[in-house]
């Protein structure tokens, strides 16, 4: 039996009732563990819920993302890399990019608001030797509009296939902000099966092992 | 009389057992569905897409689709309840091949 791994769930206000809402949705959808997702400034909060629900036995773990916009936002990158979390990029340009895949994260976030690609195949080669991962929101997708889809779709499935043309893995995560918004895993499969043009097991692999192997190299997860 | 059809030019049937909460109706569901395959499809993609609701009762719902049809009947089900804007959330209670399976599920989950 798969295990199912949700690594974003986001709540807009790092409230514990909203919090406690996603997480049991996200229960109730099948998923055998869920990542709390926050910004670097209020890891802290997210870092002290999660913790009271580990130690209730829960399987839950932070997750930061860090949106690089200019160079000393890569800064953040080390503070954070030090911390036992699951730590993720949002690079905006190129540039921010191949800077970011020679420092330590976990996964390159491909953001859908944007004109140009940021994830090229110099980019691969070097995530590829770090054995990072390259991670789609499918919320993010589901919620855009007809015209910036489309344009998000033909840049996410060419930088998908360069990322598995060296062998990068991808992670797909929901990005629920709402616990009406959390997707079953099945759905969360098929989305980016159909959506992202990645075939049935590279789509199950990105929710469940994939996920998984990351959480259990970052000691996460036993 | 029926029609004979080659092998391997029709995709297996499948049903999809879904668990629908939220207040939707049948006519609603469908129609909802129908609507986001042929926007995300057009209409070559949607012609090819084998969509129909078999069964819809206390928030339960049997969809007949292929295999090959799946994920992309799925998604359009994914897409079209974010589009609506209804605070509506699909479960899969299971896949299977045949419909007297998917009432067997609909029966194991009353229980």
């Amino acid at each position: 039996m798969r295990k199912y791994v949700d690594l974003k769930l986001w709540s807009s206000k790092s409230n514990e009732d909203e919090l406690t809402a996603l997480f049991h949705a996200g229960i109730e959808m099948g998923f055998w563990a869920l990542g709390f997702a926050c910004l670097p400034e209020e890891v802290e909060k997210i870092q002290n819920f999660v913790k009271n629900l580990t130690s209730e036995g829960k399987r839950v773990f932070t997750s930061v993302e860090l949106v690089l916009q200019n160079p000393p936002a890569l800064r953040t990158i080390s503070k954070l890399s030090k911390k036992k979390l699951f730590l993720s990029v949002a690079p905006l340009t190129l540039e921010m990019a191949r800077r970011a895949v020679k420092l330590r994260v976990d996964s390159l976030v491909l953001p859908i608001n944007r004109n140009r690609l940021v994830f090229d195949s110099v980019c691969a080669k070097e995530f590829s030797k770090r054995g990072g991962a390259v991670e789609v929101r499918l919320v993010d997708l589901l919620k855009s509009g007809r015209r910036k889809l489309l344009r998000a779709l033909r840049m996410i499935r060419l930088e998908i296939r360069i990322a598995r043309k060296y062998g990068i893995p991808l992670l797909v995560s929901s990005g629920a902000t709402k616990p009406v918004e959390i997707l079953d895993p099945i759905v969360m499969a098929s989305i980016a099966e159909t959506l992202l043009k990645i075939p049935k097991e590279a789509a199950l692999n990105s929710i469940s092992d994939y996920p998984c192997s990351i959480l259990e190299k970052e000691g996460l997860f036993g | 009389m029926r029609p004979k059809i080659p092998i391997g030019f029709v995709a297996p049937k499948r049903y999809v057992v879904l668990e629908i909460r939220g207040n939707l109706d049948s006519h609603q569901l469908i129609g909802l569905a129908l609507k986001a395959v042929h926007e995300l499809y057009g209409v070559l993609g949607t012609s090819e897409v084998r969509l129909a609701l078999k069964y819809y009762g206390k928030g339960k719902a049997i969809i007949e689709t292929t295999n090959r049809d799946l994920p992309m009947v799925l998604t359009a089900l994914a897409f079209a309840l974010f589009k609506s804007g209804l605070d509506i959330r699909l479960k899969v209670l299971g896949v299977h091949g045949t419909l007297k399976k998917g009432f067997q599920t609909l029966k194991r989950q009353a229980v």
